[in-house]
């Protein structure tokens, strides 16, 4: 298994400043965004890659790509997992990898999702998705940026 | 006429609209879009997609965006699939004269000359009041 130091559920996947305090954190210098639709469009994958902090490599994969990728021996690198949704993460534990910890921070509300803590919202598929990602034993908590508390979810599912 | 849309996290873009008509005078073809915490992202890609096309009318629409690299500028990235046929420029970190001067100059120019004119008309916005009257005091000794 590579190196994951921080796994995290973000449907803005990386945005601005808020990656950057993670990767201070985290002390990480690679992130892996798991994103099918990303994967496949290069300009997307442009934008996405410039808007990372300064001097992190950045890798964009499918979900496929990326149980391959992860499931590699270690090369050194810290690296910082990002995801849309917890189904994403759900496949590639399924595929093999190890995720001790997940962290959310952010799942905005949408017609088929209803509000599970704070800001973020769940369907029911995603609901069930948690609660699968918990009982195969990964941590699963809510903390949108470092300085703030972070919330075990686990009661609000 | 070219068409402008102001995107921000939160109020930031409905008050580059609004404090702009006090100095233009109009809104026509102007328009903004907030995010808010819990919105949906895949929703607010496709609300600027929406507002994007609602703008054009053949010159193309200018978008603004407050950060480089955060949601509101990533929604016009992802606009590029979800528009091929609309010609619009996407321009990050927002300030109040690159915002009035598009508005000034849209009848003026193409969108291309516009977008590289007013990214120039914001960074010259941007100055310091005592090393400016220190310049100042220079050029006239």
């Amino acid at each position: 298994m590579r190196n994951i130091v921080f796994t995290r559920i973000d449907d803005r996947l990386i945005h601005g400043q808020v990656m950057t305090a993670w990767v201070h954190e985290t002390k990480a210098n690679e992130i892996v965004i798991i994103d099918n639709e990303v994967a496949q469009d290069d300009f997307l994958k442009m934008i996405m890659t410039s808007s990372a902090p300064a001097g992190i490599k950045v890798l964009i994969m499918s979900e496929e790509a990326a149980i391959t990728y992860l499931t590699q021996e270690p090369d050194g690198n810290k690296l910082i997992v990002l995801a849309k949704n917890p189904k994403v993460i759900k496949t590639i534990t399924d595929g093999g990898v190890k995720i001790e910890k997940l962290n959310v921070g952010g799942m905005g509300a949408r017609k088929d999702r209803t509000q599970l803590y704070r800001n973020i919202s769940v369907s029911d598929e995603e609901r069930a998705c948690f609660k699968q990602i918990m009982l195969d034993g990964t941590f699963v908590y809510v903390q949108v940026i470092p300085e703030e508390k972070s919330a075990n979810i686990e009661q609000y599912l | 006429m070219i068409g402008i849309l102001v995107l921000s996290h939160g109020n930031l873009s409905q008050g580059v609209v609004e404090s702009g008509k006090m100095i233009v005078g109009t809104n026509e073809k102007v328009d903004y879009l907030g995010l808010y915490g819990g919105d949906n992202i895949d929703e607010f890609y496709d609300r600027t997609a929406e507002k994007i096309k609602a703008l054009d009318d053949g010159d193309g629409v200018l978008v603004f965006s407050d950060l480089y690299g955060a949601s509101p500028f990533k929604a016009t990235a992802y606009c590029v699939k979800k528009l091929p046929d609309t010609l619009y420029r996407s321009i990050s970190g927002v300030n109040f004269s690159m915002f009035i001067e598009s508005v000034l100059l849209r009848e003026t120019m193409e969108l291309e000359d516009l977008s590289q004119h007013v990214m120039n008309t914001g960074k010259q916005g941007i100055k310091e009041l005592f090393t400016e009257a220190k310049t100042l005091t220079k050029e006239e000794t």
